[in-house]
């Protein structure tokens, strides 16, 4: 009789050990988080199915159409976030609404542009309507706003800012009732080419860098964030305001995926991922995955903890918190 | 035989070639003159020709021709006839007395223009007949191709008269024993000679005699398992070899497996082969969460698929394979929020190219695969090839065991 001996094969061991290892090398620091389904999707704490509401909006009709998500905060402290509907060839517009009880208001008109902002007299202004915050359905329209152009309230007066092309930024000051006040610009730089895409304001800022705005200068490709004193839009500006106020740079970027929060400035990149950067231009190494093939809208609060993401496919807004 | 030498022009090659073959001191051949038999004298002249060529090709073929003269007067000592040496005995008598160590006779006989003729040879010093032909045709020129083809037909086994005997000593292998932990597994030589089976963990091979140097191909067989060969090299006279383990041949697989970018979670799988290790069909079920860790409220998803798959270029035998898979599948995901529904995104699983590290009992593989959502119904990819968010396309490290 042999006997025939079995030899443990330590090779086989080593192997074992590499294949198990070699997916942490690989993938890196994102290994845990890494996944095939967009990251904003595990941050939601709440969603909202528009869908019916979206549909009924665009029922009959096969042009394109695209949306716009904003957030409003109340007097009160609340945020409530806003998508906008509007359809190419065609003026309707549809306001939709959505507040931490889960609410769902909703306006459709054509006269509901892109401004947003709180008034000062704590009312919210989309386009040319203004209303209470709980009271969508009792907007009343006001004729003198220009609700195609952007602006903010400094809880004294309203502002209304705009860009014609070239190098100046126009902006009207309104009283409390929207009559306008007077209109003023302000050089922003020595060459031309410049269109405001954003309108952010922060009354807990550091002082004079209350009002961010955002130009895209469509001649040399580059997004400007530039940060400015609301003095100013009631006194005067040192001009030109890039030579006096602090401001970031990017180049290649969308401008309409530019925002801002009070943890830094929000850019979108090419692969679906919102970045954080701070107000130096750098990479937090914080930021959002959108995922690849959706379109998906977002917007922030002021303090950059909470979002609005709207998934336009599915049309549904979903609320979460960031992380940051 | 002018006429002879012009049929053959590549005789004086061919016995040339067999000469160089030749080595050894020059045997002496006694070349008895071809007998006719024919009815008639008129066909005498090609006695001459028939003991010319034979005797010329013994020449070249290292031999030394002895002279009538060595052997003709011994033939009339004993009073024989040429005839008479047809007989092998005579011949024999003859040849040894003449010194001769190889002794050629022969006849024709040509009759209504068919010829016969017969050639013999004999080891004198065995005295031993050792090879005959017998060849008939036409009279005719094609005769002369006739008489080539029956010498050429001698000289392989006429040239082994004097040949060295082999060394002394042990030059094969005299005991070859095969150990194998495969109870019951024939044993082929060559894969196709059986020498028996697997006994008590081995087999002592029947003396066949290998020559020590010498490499022997065995195959293994067993029912259930798959076949195999193993080439073992002969060093020893006496010598045992371990014979590698036989595959089992695996119908079910049973897996465990981890996704990159499905981390939170574990997938497991069952194979079924239609073909043993070669290909299969498997249906996979892959649970994970989906967290961000801060503030997050996880989503659950469940990863169901299909797949058909197969191996390139290796066997079941091999440690290291290359394989193949491609189905379609789904991944349903719930979410732990209130008010979202259930989401299914559908999707083909194009292609999957699997690295695989073969076992016996069970293998570990490296998986890359390649997704592709459709983007049907109520779903959250859309539609286009599933990546990581940050990364690679997902991949996938996995157990089997295979039964």
């Amino acid at each position: 009789m042999v006997r025939l001996a079995r030899r443990a094969r330590p090779g086989a061991l080593r192997r074992l050990a590499l294949l198990l290892v070699l997916p942490a090398l690989l993938t890196g620091c994102g290994f845990f988080t890494a996944s095939l389904f967009p990251g904003y999707l595990a941050q939601a704490e709440a969603s909202f199915d528009l869908g019916p509401r979206v549909d009924d909006f665009l029922s009959g009709q096969d042009y394109p159409w695209h949306s716009e998500v904003f957030v409003l905060r109340s007097a009160a402290g609340s945020d409530y976030g806003a998508v906008r509907i509007s359809i190419d060839n065609l003026p309707d517009r549809l306001l939709l609404l959505v507040d931490r009880d889960r609410r769902v208001q909703q306006l459709s008109s054509q006269s509901l542009g892109r401004l947003h902002l709180r008034d000062a007299n704590n009312d919210f202004v989309v386009g040319q309507f203004r209303f209470a915050p709980d009271a969508l359905a009792s907007a009343f329209f006001a004729g003198g706003i220009i609700g195609d152009y952007l602006g903010f309230s400094d809880g004294i007066s309203n502002y209304l800012l705009w860009t014609d092309g070239s190098m100046n930024l126009w902006f009207t000051e309104y009283a409390l009732d929207w009559t306008a006040v007077n209109t003023r610009s302000a050089q922003i730089d020595t060459g031309g080419g410049f269109e405001l895409r954003g309108v952010f304001y922060d009354p807990g800022a550091a002082v004079g860098k209350e009002v961010v705005l955002v130009f895209f200068n469509y001649q040399i490709n580059r997004v400007y964030v530039l940060l400015t004193p609301a003095a100013g839009y009631a006194g005067t500006f040192l001009t030109p305001l890039l030579s006096n106020y602090p401001h970031l740079e990017l180049e290649d970027m969308d401008a309409s995926n530019v925002l801002y929060t009070r943890k830094g400035i929000v850019v979108a990149d090419w692969d679906g991922r919102s970045i954080l950067k701070d107000f130096n231009g750098e990479d937090t190494g914080k930021g959002l995955d959108l995922g690849h093939n959706k379109e998906v809208r977002i917007a922030f609060d002021l303090e950059g903890d909470n979002f609005f993401a709207f998934n336009a496919e599915d049309r549904v807004l979903y609320r979460g918190k960031t992380g940051w | 035989m002018v006429k002879a030498s012009g049929r053959w022009p590549v005789l004086p090659f061919i016995l040339l070639c067999l000469g160089a073959g030749v080595r050894a001191p020059a045997l002496p051949a006694c070349v008895f003159r071809a007998v006719d038999l024919s009815p008639t004298q008129e066909y005498s002249e090609y006695q001459h020709i028939l003991t010319g060529m034979l005797q010329a090709e013994l020449g070249n073929a290292g031999f030394q021709v002895l002279p009538d003269s060595a052997w003709d007067p011994l033939r009339e000592r004993r009073g024989l006839d040429d005839v008479d040496l047809l007989e092998g005995g005579k011949a024999l008598e003859v040849a040894a007395e003449a010194g001769a160590r190889l002794a050629v006779t022969g006849f024709y006989r040509v009759e209504d223009r068919q010829f016969v003729l017969a050639i013999k040879c004999y080891d004198v010093e065995a005295r031993a007949f050792i090879q005959g032909v017998l060849k008939t045709g036409r009279l005719n020129l094609a005769m002369y191709n006739l008489l080539d083809g029956a010498v050429k037909e001698l000289l392989p086994r006429v040239r082994l008269i004097g040949k060295a005997p082999p060394p002394p000593g042990p030059v094969s292998a005299e005991q070859v024993t095969l150990l194998s932990p495969d109870e019951g597994t024939e044993i082929l030589l060559a894969g196709s000679q059986p020498v028996g089976s697997i006994r008590d963990g081995a087999l002592l091979l029947p003396p066949i005699p290998f020559p020590l140097g010498s490499a022997i191909t065995v195959e293994k067989r067993k029912e259930g398992f798959h076949p195999s060969r193993e080439s073992l090299l002969l060093e020893k006279p006496v010598q045992e070899f371990r014979l590698r383990p036989l595959r089992p041949q695996t119908r079910w697989g049973t897996e465990l497996n981890w996704t990159v970018g499905q981390v939170l979670g574990l997938g497991v799988a069952q194979r079924y082969y239609f073909q043993p290790d070669v290909s299969f069909a498997a249906a996979e079920l892959y649970n994970y969460l989906q967290t961000n860790f801060a503030d997050s409220h996880p989503l659950v998803h469940h990863d169901f698929r299909l797949l058909y798959g197969g191996y390139l270029f290796t066997g079941p035998d091999d440690v290291f394979r290359l394989g193949w898979s491609t189905g379609a599948g789904v991944i349903l995901t719930w979410f732990t929020i209130p008010d979202q529904g259930l989401y299914a995104d559908w999707y083909l699983n194009l292609i999957n190219a699997t690295f695989e590290l073969n076992y016996r009992r069970w293998l570990l593989y490296l998986r890359g695969e390649g997704k592709y959502a459709l983007g049907l119904g109520r779903n959250l990819l859309g539609q286009g090839w599933l990546s990581l968010t940050r990364g690679p396309s997902p991949f996938t490290v996995g157990f089997m065991w295979k039964w």
